[in-house]
């Protein structure tokens, strides 16, 4: 049984997808990228994209019932691997209170939707 | 290489019959053998391993070319007739990611696209990547309940 979760404080999806879909104790969440509740790419350079990105996910989390501690694994989209170190800052700032890192890749792509410099996609486990 | 993926990629149109089921019970994974002859090598991949209770289609793109909607279509005509093969279906997908070779093509693919999970379409992650191999537009994988 799958059941496509939705978070009001989120972005709502710009295609034919589900910010989320919950399938027995995985949640898989959509690509996430750094922009507003207007659709607008957040202002700023790559860590206040991340820092957007990463509170786009936590709110498709809080809306399954879940947070950042469920995560167990994630994969990091960005445009150019020169953000890699601004990313792995703002990163682990966002998760320093989560006590497992999440398994995760980093993938330099060529281009994102709307220009965006970082897209985040995750997989959670949600017990009980 | 472009031999196997050309026969992984045919099976789906073809649907081979094959057995999904494991051949050992007590494994929890198995492995969507299409049982056409290769070349004498191992496997580079499978279409689809189930695992778990999910399915894991592979990465599926259309290798002779055609617009974007052409390949849109016909890569997820190939993975809903893998999902089919073992028992799962385009409406349990729940996560897809795309591939794209340009970006500009987000717009004309989410056209083909639209509509083919059903009402509860799966989370999804689109990119546009370097490369997409044998000159692909688009590539997509999906993960499904079985």
């Amino acid at each position: 049984m799958q059941t496509p979760v939705f978070s009001p404080s989120a972005p709502a999806p710009g295609g034919f997808y589900s910010q989320a879909v919950r399938a027995g104790d995985l949640l898989f969440l959509s690509g996430q990228l750094p922009l507003d509740l207007h659709g607008r790419i957040v202002p700023g350079g790559i860590v206040e994209q991340t820092n957007q990105v990463l509170t786009n996910l936590q709110h498709v989390l809080h809306a399954a019932g879940a947070d950042i501690t469920h995560l167990v694994q994630v994969t990091v989209y960005v445009a150019g691997m020169e953000h890699w170190p601004a990313v792995n800052g703002a990163y682990q700032t966002f998760l320093a209170a989560v006590p497992v890192p999440p398994a995760r890749a980093v993938v330099p792509v060529s281009d994102l939707h709307h220009g965006a410099l970082i897209e985040i996609q995750a997989i959670a486990m949600i017990i009980g | 290489m472009a031999n196997t993926r050309r026969n992984l990629l045919a099976a789906a149109a073809l649907a081979v019959p094959a057995a999904a089921a494991p051949k050992n019970p007590k494994s929890k994974k198995s492995h969507f053998k299409d049982g056409r002859p290769t070349d004498g090598k191992a496997p580079l991949y499978s279409p689809a391993v189930t695992c778990n209770g999910f399915v894991f289609v592979s990465g599926t793109g259309k290798i002779d070319g055609g617009t974007i909607q052409e390949q849109t279509k016909y890569v997820l005509d190939s993975i809903e007739a893998n999902l089919k093969h073992v028992g799962s279906s385009m409406a349990k997908a729940v996560k897809c990611n795309v591939y794209l070779s340009d970006i500009k093509n987000y717009g004309p693919m989410n056209e083909t696209f639209r509509g083919r999970f059903g009402d509860n379409p799966p989370a999804r992650t689109t990119v546009a990547v370097a490369a997409i191999p044998f000159g692909c537009l688009v590539e997509i994988e999906v993960i499904a309940e079985a």
